[in-house]
């Protein structure tokens, strides 16, 4: 601990103590010492207490020496359209949710798509007026932004196709990439400006990640009646070279792609593992129903695949799987084509949930488990989804925190 | 010599800072287990006095100040005037145990007598002023007060994470000080938190 305060200060205390609260007489650090301890829910309430804690709470120092709380982030289908612009996120550490405000944009129709993790991106109508030249254009922009701190940073604008067709990765030191289906567009903060590149996959990249300094991508390499997996990487410099994607295989991977229907990658929890989760097909046969979700985990190193976990049947049966009999195989190639039993799977940094038209208000979350122990990972329920009850769920990763400044 | 040693060791810190003291020229290096005696003096004049040693006080004064102490010597030190005896006898009765049998304890029984000793102060508001005391004494150099400290902090947060923004104003005496507009957005901004 500091310094109380000393000297002269002691002579005003002898005239105020009276009138003054204990707290009010306590040193910053020692007022920073209690407030550091406070959720950060509990934080953003203690700001309108009094303009003691508000300034103590906003102050850098203190602000900085908190650790920044790992959260999902919802992604509302209908978040454009809200009158009150707000990000809905789950803590896991407390399994609440609450909402981040986002009033303090000064655009339209904000829609939160990715995080860097620290940063909040958005793609947003920066069109000063509808009758503008970007807004006749439909010309999208992506902000970066802090909705802790209130902080934004407007990228170079784009066209609406972009934000509609393609997926928005972003790193720690704001790059950012955007990836559709034959092309990728790049932004660094140095340039400040978009560069455009052909993507030289074979197919289109399938939930393309980007972990440290290289974008991950699946690409169905098969035919239209049966696919096959490959997985790709291009480190982000070499994003404009004709070699810069390569396929990422081993010999003794052997058939680890074809075990999966509708595979998504995720980055694990520790730096350099990544995550390869999708239905577990129950056989090779053409349209085979899946037994559950599995989750595999590659070692970027080793470049050795193990079992992470692997959805536990009850759960799995919520979301419209877990058939065994030769009527429920039927009934489950039918909801298939229907669409019904899809999964969606999101999240990053080795937490993963899963959302599915069959199961409403509800997600199912896993969290791997730590760095030498391989007990399958934790499964729950995380219930009291806001916002919206119909429709399929998606999130991100968002890591928030006082200190990142867009 | 005598003269300027006796004023020292009655000198109130704030005295010390000012720079009253002048024409002591040599000091000798004292061992840390000097013991002395520390008398705390509030405001209306109930003193308390602790045994303590030259090592676990030297550092917050600066070893100049101590290096004159013997054995047995008594030093003044003066607590601002919103420091609550009751919360002080916590406190002092925390130092004394830690004196005595804090060396033979380990790091999870010297936090739990921390925690117990703050639970035992049954009201929140008095809770806080022993946090208050706490954080004096560390900072006047009682170093083995940290662990009180620790606890009586946590509970100080622990009795604001339940309650609202005036229930907070009223546990800690504050008087709400935004003007209209101000609390009007920060409370928006709050209730939009919720879902």
């Amino acid at each position: 601990m500091s310094s109380c305060q000393a000297g002269s200060d002691e002579a005003s205390d002898e005239v105020d103590a009276e009138m003054t609260s204990p707290i009010q007489l306590l040193p910053q650090d020692a007022i920073h010492n209690v407030l550091g301890r406070l959720t950060l829910r509990q934080a953003l309430a203690c700001r309108s207490v009094c303009r003691l804690f508000l300034d103590a709470l906003s102050c850098h120092p203190f602000l900085s020496s908190l650790p920044p709380i790992r959260l999902l982030a919802l992604r509302h289908p209908r978040a454009a359209a809200a009158p009150h612009p707000s990000l809905h996120v789950f803590d896991p550490s407390l399994r609440r949710w609450f909402r981040l405000p986002l009033s303090f944009l000064p655009f339209q129709s904000p829609s939160p798509v990715t995080a860097s993790p620290s940063l909040l991106y958005l793609w947003v109508d920066a069109a000063p007026s509808p009758s503008s030249t970007a807004a006749k254009n439909h010309s999208k922009s992506l902000v970066a932004c802090n909705p802790l701190i209130g902080s934004y940073r407007l990228l170079p604008p784009l066209g609406s196709a972009w934000s509609r067709h393609g997926t928005v990765l972003a790193g720690p030191d704001g790059a950012v990439v955007v990836v559709t289906e034959l092309a990728a567009l790049s932004y660094a903060p140095g340039p400040d400006r978009w560069l455009k590149f052909p993507l030289s996959l074979p197919s289109k990249p399938r939930s393309p990640i980007l972990m440290g300094d290289a974008v991950f991508a699946l690409c169905d390499v098969g035919h239209p009646w049966r696919s096959q997996w490959k997985l790709f990487s291009c480190r982000l410099r070499e994003l404009g070279s004709a070699n810069g994607w390569a396929p990422l295989e081993r010999h003794e991977w052997g058939d680890v792609f074809d075990i999966f229907k509708r595979p998504r990658l995720l980055p694990g929890a520790h730096s350099g593992r990544l995550l390869m989760i999708g239905g577990l097909r129950s056989s090779f046969i053409l349209d085979a129903p899946c037994s559950t979700v599995l989750i595999l985990r590659l070692d970027l190193t080793t470049m050795e695949w193990d079992e992470a976990g692997r959805m536990p049947l009850e759960m799995y049966r919520c979301f419209g799987g877990g058939v065994s009999s030769p009527l429920e195989v039927a009934a489950a190639a039918a909801t298939l084509a229907g669409g019904n039993n899809k999964v969606k799977v999101f999240g990053g940094d080795g937490k993963v949930w899963f959302s599915g038209k069959k199961v409403r208000g509800k997600l199912a979350m896993w969290e791997e488990e730590e760095l030498g122990k391989s007990g399958g990972g934790l499964w729950s329920w995380v219930d009291g989804i806001p916002g919206y009850s119909e429709g399929v769920y998606r999130g991100f990763v968002f890591d928030a925190g006082f200190t990142t400044v867009p | 010599m005598d003269q300027h040693m006796e004023k020292i060791k009655t000198m109130d810190e704030a005295d010390w800072n000012s720079g009253a003291l002048t024409g002591v020229k040599t000091w000798k290096k004292k061992d840390r287990a000097t013991k002395i005696k520390v008398v705390l003096k509030t405001d209306g004049g109930q003193d308390i006095t602790v045994d303590a040693t030259y090592g676990k006080v030297a550092a917050k004064f600066g070893d100049q100040r101590l290096r004159v102490l013997k054995n047995g010597d008594v030093l003044a030190i003066r607590l601002p005037n919103h420091i609550a005896r009751p919360a002080l006898d916590v406190v002092v009765n925390f130092w004394r145990w830690q004196q005595s049998t804090g060396a033979e304890k380990s790091p999870e029984e010297i936090k739990d007598f921390a925690e117990a000793s703050v639970t035992e102060v049954e009201e929140e508001a008095a809770r806080l002023d022993v946090y208050a005391a706490a954080n004096c004494m560390v900072t006047k150099g009682f170093e083995d007060v940290t662990p009180l400290l620790r606890a009586a902090s946590q509970r100080v947060a622990d009795a604001m994470t339940t309650v609202s923004a005036e229930q907070a104003r009223e546990y800690l005496g504050l008087v709400p000080d935004f003007t209209e507009e101000e609390e009007k957005k920060l409370l928006h901004d709050l209730a939009s938190a919720d879902n």
